[in-house]
């Protein structure tokens, strides 16, 4: 894979660490962002995504390490530079004595808007399900209506980079999913996103992944790649007519393709779970291992692990590993 | 990205969004307006409601030796009169008693009079009045140190008037002696008369009574005297007086009227040689036209001189202020402006830290 040029970066962290006092709370982080992906950073609380983000947007300097966002360094960043930028940070950080509107007007003005700016606010308001709500003050607003008015409050510009501190953090999961739309939609347009969240599984729509534990990112990698990472491969699930018996699980093990151990999926013994390194071709040479065997297969199709079964291994390798 | 406006008219837009947003927050916050903006202003009306623009009057209570002395009934005259800002609350001969009215807040100044004025100042030595107050607020300990001056000043000023006028009272005196001396001057003339008609029908030789006009002018030579060493003080003042505050340029009065005692005590004098003689008498009479004259011109200088006010020559000068400024203002109309620019800027200081500090918080 080619490496992409400066053009193209839109975020270049280095041996990026942060450290209150004699706290290390980010440690040693490296990561590239380049146009037009969507990079997720996952991770438990206290793993050090927020203040990763806020090094990138400049609230923090890092202790030590570099950062370049859109080629300059966030401590340095001019107005122009922070017009093309938008930041949602965990907290609400909007006014809670201004209504949802007055909030939006606000941000509009700060970033600079044209003054012909009301279908736009609408829009944004409606795509976040808070055009009923425009009235109300921001302090009489649920916790998850207040992040959705967070997230208008950021798109109102139309920014080409952006950052998303947990955006998704208490929305019902049909938001949440209409959210990850609009974000995809972005994307097509040219948008570039880095998002942090708590919930694993929206791993699955970005580009790129960043598994972040104790300070520490462990890996950043394609979706399939964490679940290959977690679990030494693919995983193919395949179910038999007859019962398999140990020796025929031995054999499947020593398949040249499969991962060890196997494992048995029921009582009867006739599901199995393999790892192996390749599902599209692990899966053929499987069926013709059964025909070989007299074995009838009834069925044998990917498994694709969850997120949080993929994170849960992943931190588990890493402790084991450190 | 979504079009935005010129640069320059952005930092419009968003200085105009940013005061618009801190208005709206506070207006919202009624507990924030109330302690904020609504207090100093509520601070200020209550220093307002008790703020005295005119001077504090004192209930004062006075501690004299005597009762009835005549000092303590001058006191009962003067401290009814010697202006709005001391309450006359009382006498007393005991000063402990003054003392606890004192501490219990029921008067706010003891004023203790001296003892042996006359005494005291025969041996050249003022006479002292203390004053005890109860006070701490250093301001109010200064305005009773000014009033103590202001009101010992009117009671000198009062017994130099006294004084004064005992003097013109003298002086007054002097008016029986001029009006004694006329009279001689009058009876003489008469006499001369008299003796010169007696002259001209019985022709030289003829005898008139020139011990009777010998003893008429004595007695005039001796109410001279008198007038003289009555006026002698006034003199000195009045010349005292035009020496300070004449222009320089005409006869003093003083100086004329010691002109004038001169000038009768010539012609007592020219009378005294000519008594015996009749061929004389003429110009005897002439003279004593002239002495009447002279008494008459002293006369009228003593009374223009009693006359004047006993409280104007004690105090002389007086001031009148005027303005030539096109408006006036009364004290709270001046300073109000001052005070609402200042109170405005400590809301907008209080304003912007809050704001500062919730941005902050904000992140």
């Amino acid at each position: 894979m080619e490496a992409p040029t400066n053009d193209q970066l839109v975020v270049n962290a280095q041996a990026l660490t942060k450290s209150f006092g004699t706290v290390k709370v980010v440690q040693n982080v490296n990561f590239e962002l380049t146009r037009g992906q969507i990079l997720g950073l996952i991770g438990p609380s206290g793993s050090g995504k927020t203040t990763t983000v806020r090094m990138l947007v400049g609230i923090y300097e890092p202790t030590v390490g570099h950062i370049r966002v859109l080629g300059s360094r966030p401590a340095k960043f001019t107005p122009r530079i922070r017009e093309r930028i938008g930041y949602m940070p965990q907290q609400f950080a909007l006014y809670p004595e201004l209504t949802v509107w007055e909030n939006m007007n606000f941000a509009a003005s700060i970033y600079g808007m044209t003054v012909r700016r009301e279908k736009r606010l609408a829009e944004l308001l409606d795509f976040v399900d808070l055009g009923p709500h425009k009235k109300k003050l921001a302090r009489n607003l649920s916790g998850g209506m207040k992040r959705r008015l967070s997230l208008a409050a950021t798109l109102v510009h139309n920014p080409e980079l952006l950052f998303l501190d947990e955006p998704t953090a208490g929305i019902d999961p049909i938001l949440r999913r209409r959210f990850w739309d609009h974000f995809k939609m972005l994307q097509q347009q040219g948008c570039t996103l880095f998002v942090t969240t708590q919930y694993v599984g929206e791993a699955a729509y970005c580009d790129n992944v960043g598994v972040m534990a104790n300070g520490q990112l462990l890996m950043v990698e394609s979706p399939d790649g964490l679940r290959r990472r977690a679990f030494g491969g693919e995983v193919v699930d395949m179910v038999t007519k007859e019962r398999l018996l140990f020796k025929d699980l031995q054999q499947l093990s020593k398949l040249s393709f499969v991962q060890e151990p196997v494992t048995r999926l029921n009582d009867e013994g006739t599901g199995l779970r393999l790892v192996v390194n390749r599902a599209s071709t692990a899966m053929p040479a499987l069926l013709e291992w059964c025909k070989s065997e007299y074995i009838t297969m009834v069925s044998i199709e990917e498994y694709l692990p969850p997120f949080d079964d993929v994170f849960v291994e992943l931190v588990k390798n890493a402790a084991t590993d450190s | 990205m979504q079009p935005l406006i010129a640069k320059r008219f952005r930092f419009f837009i968003r200085i105009s969004a940013f005061l618009l947003k801190e208005m709206l927050e506070i207006m919202r916050q009624p507990l924030l307006l109330l302690t904020l903006v609504a207090g100093p202003f509520l601070i200020l009306l209550f220093f307002g409601i008790g703020y005295r623009n005119d001077a504090r009057a004192l209930r004062t209570i006075f501690v004299l030796d005597d009762n009835d002395s005549a000092v303590a009934k001058k006191l009962d005259e003067y401290a009814k009169t010697l202006g709005p800002q001391l309450i006359f609350a009382g006498k007393t001969t005991d000063l402990t008693e003054a003392q606890d009215r004192l501490r219990q807040g029921e008067v706010d100044l003891v004023a203790q009079l001296p003892n042996n004025i006359y005494n005291t100042i025969l041996n050249n030595q003022q006479a002292v009045f203390h004053l005890f107050h109860n006070e701490v607020d250093p301001f109010q300990v200064d305005y009773i140190n000014v009033f103590a001056r202001v009101y010992i000043n009117e009671v000198n000023r009062r017994v130099l008037r006294l004084l004064t006028s005992e003097g013109q009272i003298d002086l007054s005196q002097a008016q029986d002696t001029i009006d004694a001396a006329k009279e001689s001057a009058d009876s003489l003339s008469k006499l001369l008369q008299r003796c010169a008609e007696t002259l001209a029908e019985a022709g030289r030789g003829a005898e008139c009574d020139s011990n009777t006009a010998m003893e008429y002018t004595q007695d005039l030579s001796q109410k001279t005297d008198e007038l003289s060493q009555i006026i002698e003080q006034d003199l000195r003042f009045e010349e005292a007086l035009q020496r300070e505050f004449g222009d320089g340029e005409s006869t003093p009065d003083a100086a004329e009227d010691e002109i004038t005692l001169r000038q009768i005590r010539d012609r007592l004098q020219s009378l005294e040689r000519f008594a015996d003689d009749i061929d004389q008498y003429e110009a005897q009479l002439e003279t004593l036209t002239k002495l009447d004259t002279d008494l008459d011109g002293l006369e009228a200088r003593m009374q223009d001189f009693l006359n004047i006010d006993p409280n104007i020559l004690v105090s002389p000068f007086r001031s009148e202020v005027s303005s030539i400024a096109t408006v006036q203002y009364k004290v709270n109309d001046f300073f109000a402006p001052a005070v609402i620019v200042l109170l405005l800027q400590h809301l907008i200081l209080t304003f912007a830290a809050l704001s500062m500090v919730r941005e902050r918080q904000l992140g």
